[in-house]
């Protein structure tokens, strides 16, 4: 049996890992320290009056939908990818972009009902934004036991694949929500501004900057993870069978 | 300010989590690996 070893085990790729991971932990606690003391705080659009802290929960629960969009855009692409060329790398690659997605959507789950509390007077409200990113949520849990209970080298992979493609077309569907239904959820504050003061719009784009860093360390954590775990059932397997 | 801080810990219990769990999955990996392959190694020699 011939030895390969693939990026995931060289030096350089561990290095690259490492310092990426710094940076995005760098930047990490700017942003912090930025949506807790620099931003200034939000005033009510009617009233103009100062509404409390909850309203910096913005700073990193946008982030979080972006991550996971962004996740779920890797696991969509990966998918296609694996269908036509059939390389293990893309199904790795779509693995492991989906559990970070999974993550960060539980994170949006978690956050956004804690605003709402505080802004609406309410956990939950079966409003369209909010439905759609739960049925998300939903598709890709249901991607993650699928790839846990199929077995090694059935057709799992192929079928997890053809799920990643078709669960992206959710992603387009909650972000026009808030234009095509009448919704409780807000616009979308990065894009058309929402009434944020410039200070505001900044943190939240160091906020996105440091999610996305974030995003990219765990992707390549993740997957040097998986490389590790075909290698190890390799070298089973080459012990085996000398 | 109960909301704003229950928040920001979800964020950092989940994220520190899971980072730990994927650090934990590699240095377990990595240390299983260098046991096999030292077997394989003293196999051959």
């Amino acid at each position: 049996m011939k030895e390969k070893r693939e990026f995931w085990e060289k030096r350089g790729y561990v290095g690259a890992t490492r310092a990426l991971g710094l940076g995005a932990g760098a930047v990490l606690l700017i942003a912090l320290f930025l949506a807790l003391f620099w931003a200034p705080s939000a005033r009510d659009a009617q009233t103009g009056a100062i509404v409390g802290p909850y309203h910096r929960i913005i700073y990193f629960h946008v982030p979080s939908a972006w991550v996971a969009f962004l996740a779920f855009f890797v696991v969509f692409l990966a998918s296609i990818l694996y269908l036509w060329k059939r390389t293990r790398i893309w199904d790795i690659l779509a693995l492991s972009s989906a559990e970070i997605g999974v993550l960060f959507a539980t994170l949006v789950l978690l956050t956004g009902p804690i605003w709402a509390k505080a802004a609406w007077g309410i956990w939950w409200t079966w409003d369209a934004r909010l439905t759609t990113t739960l049925i998300l949520w939903l598709i890709y849990v249901a991607y993650l036991m699928l790839r846990a209970y199929a077995q090694e080298g059935s057709q799992g992979a192929t079928f997890a694949a053809v799920l990643g493609v078709v669960g992206f077309l959710d992603v387009p569907i909650i972000f026009l929500s808030v234009e095509w239904w009448r919704t409780q959820h807000p616009e979308l504050v990065v894009i058309k501004g929402g009434g944020l003061a410039p200070e505001m719009v900044r943190t939240l784009m160091i906020a996105l900057l440091s999610f996305t860093l974030l995003y990219f360390y765990l992707l390549m954590l993740r997957i040097r993870v998986e490389g590790l775990k075909e290698r190890l059932s390799w070298l089973k397997e080459s012990l085996r069978s000398p | 300010m109960a909301n704003l801080v229950a928040a920001y810990l979800l964020i950092v219990i989940l994220v520190s989590g899971y980072t730990l769990s994927l650090w934990r999955r590699e240095r377990l990996l990595q240390k299983e690996i260098e046991t096999l392959e030292g077997a394989r190694g003293s196999e051959e020699g």
